[in-house]
């Protein structure tokens, strides 16, 4: 601070347009500083501390590492996954809505795709593979639009079928019946839900 | 098909390139660039050989613009594709017009879906509010030094380290470059092990 005043009055007596410019460079350089070491302060491990300790031995940190990840893991938030489960979900059944517009079996192919991306977003979600029945409804929509989608152009009941497993997967309290009767659908609207070898 | 429109490219092309894309970010053979050497990019290890002009291609031309419109928060619902097509061309039949906004928007869908979108927004976020400098170049040139006392020659590497304060602007950068052997190497890559191992939890 003394150096900085020092040389402040330096200058003042030379040339005061060149103090305020100098004096404003310094205001901007200090707040910049101060902004970083605000964003720096918490957790803080500095280099220089992890260098003056002694090297740790990083195959011993795996086992603390492997715990922090499944302590992450369990404290996931269900209220989260849940809503990421419905988003997916609801914006499945807006795709399949744009579908039924169009009676192209190469914008069907398309659609066909994307769903699927849909789906296999669902079966990464947690809650879906903590859930027996709605991973099952997942699979069941996957062989469906999979083994079906280059025979021929869905119908509209088709789509309305699929869109009914989406709702299905948004839905609380699912029973074994929901997934047998869904199957059962959709077998009777002539889709197959699993190869014909099976 | 609308001439010289950006997604123009054949579906199954996008989804194999997006497939391709995919396995090569999981076997950590391509890594997203974000708001580190780049704003938002795809670094691709080539030591596998190069994926293919055409993958190539739609990767740098449809994919990356297709996150960078995520990421930057751009409205891309079916009616704002439409518009901003409408916008640009000129004379579009009806039919090519609604075409390529359905080709558009599930392209869009595919990688929303296939790329872990949110956590690419956080990484962005992070950069992007931070006022931290962010690495924004890296180079090295390899080069020989002959040492006394018999003049034994030896290799080095001089690397140059830049950063910039914002993301997504052109600004003056701060540069560092530093001499260093392979043994030095060997340290900094231990010490990244160890800020590595910090950042995920020991």
């Amino acid at each position: 601070m003394a150096k900085v005043q020092q040389e402040l009055w330096q200058k003042s007596c030379t040339d005061p347009q060149d103090l305020f410019n100098r004096l404003m460079f310094m205001k901007m350089e200090a707040i910049s500083k101060d902004l970083e070491n605000l964003e720096m302060r918490t957790d803080r491990v500095a280099g220089h501390d992890l260098l003056n300790s002694r090297w740790k031995d990083l195959s011993a940190c795996e086992e603390t590492k492997h715990k922090a990840i499944t302590r992450k893991a369990d404290q996931a938030d269900a209220t989260e996954l849940l809503r990421e489960c419905s988003d997916i979900s609801k914006r499945a059944i807006e795709i399949l809505s744009k579908w039924s517009e169009f009676q192209d079996i190469k914008l069907q192919i398309q659609f066909a795709a994307v769903i699927v991306g849909k789906i296999d977003r669902l079966k990464r979600n947690a809650s879906i593979q903590s859930d027996d029945i709605k991973r099952k409804i997942c699979t069941l929509l996957r062989n469906v639009i999979r083994l079906n989608v280059a025979e021929d152009l869905f119908s509209q009941d088709q789509i309305e079928l699929l869109k009914k497993g989406f709702m299905l997967l948004d839905a609380d309290g699912l029973k074994r019946e929901d997934l047998f009767e869904l199957n059962r659908e959709l077998r009777k609207e002539n889709l197959m839900t699993m190869p014909a070898w099976e | 098909m609308i001439k010289y429109f950006r997604y123009n490219s054949p579906w199954e092309q996008f989804e194999e390139a997006v497939k391709q894309l995919k396995d090569l970010l999981e076997r950590k053979k391509a890594f997203w660039l974000i708001g580190f050497l780049k704003d938002i990019d795809i670094l691709v290890d080539e030591s596998e050989g190069k994926v293919s002009e055409e993958t190539e291609n739609i990767i740098d031309d449809e994919i990356l613009y297709l996150v960078r419109g995520i990421l930057n928060n751009k409205q891309l619902d079916y009616e704002s594709i439409k518009r901003g097509i409408c916008r640009n061309y000129e004379n579009i039949p009806e039919e090519d017009l609604e075409a390529s906004v359905v080709s558009m928007s599930n392209k869009l869908e595919l990688v929303k879906d296939t790329f872990e979108m949110d956590e690419l927004l956080r990484r962005y976020k992070l950069k992007k509010n931070s006022v931290i400098h962010k690495m924004s170049g890296f180079d090295f040139n390899i080069i020989t030094q002959s040492l006394p006392p018999d003049r034994e020659e030896v290799k080095c590497a001089v690397i140059n380290l830049s950063t910039q304060k914002r993301i997504a602007e052109n600004e003056k950068e701060k540069d560092i470059s530093f001499i260093c052997d392979k043994d030095d190497v060997d340290v900094l890559i231990q010490l990244l092990q160890m800020v590595k191992t910090g950042m995920e939890g020991c």
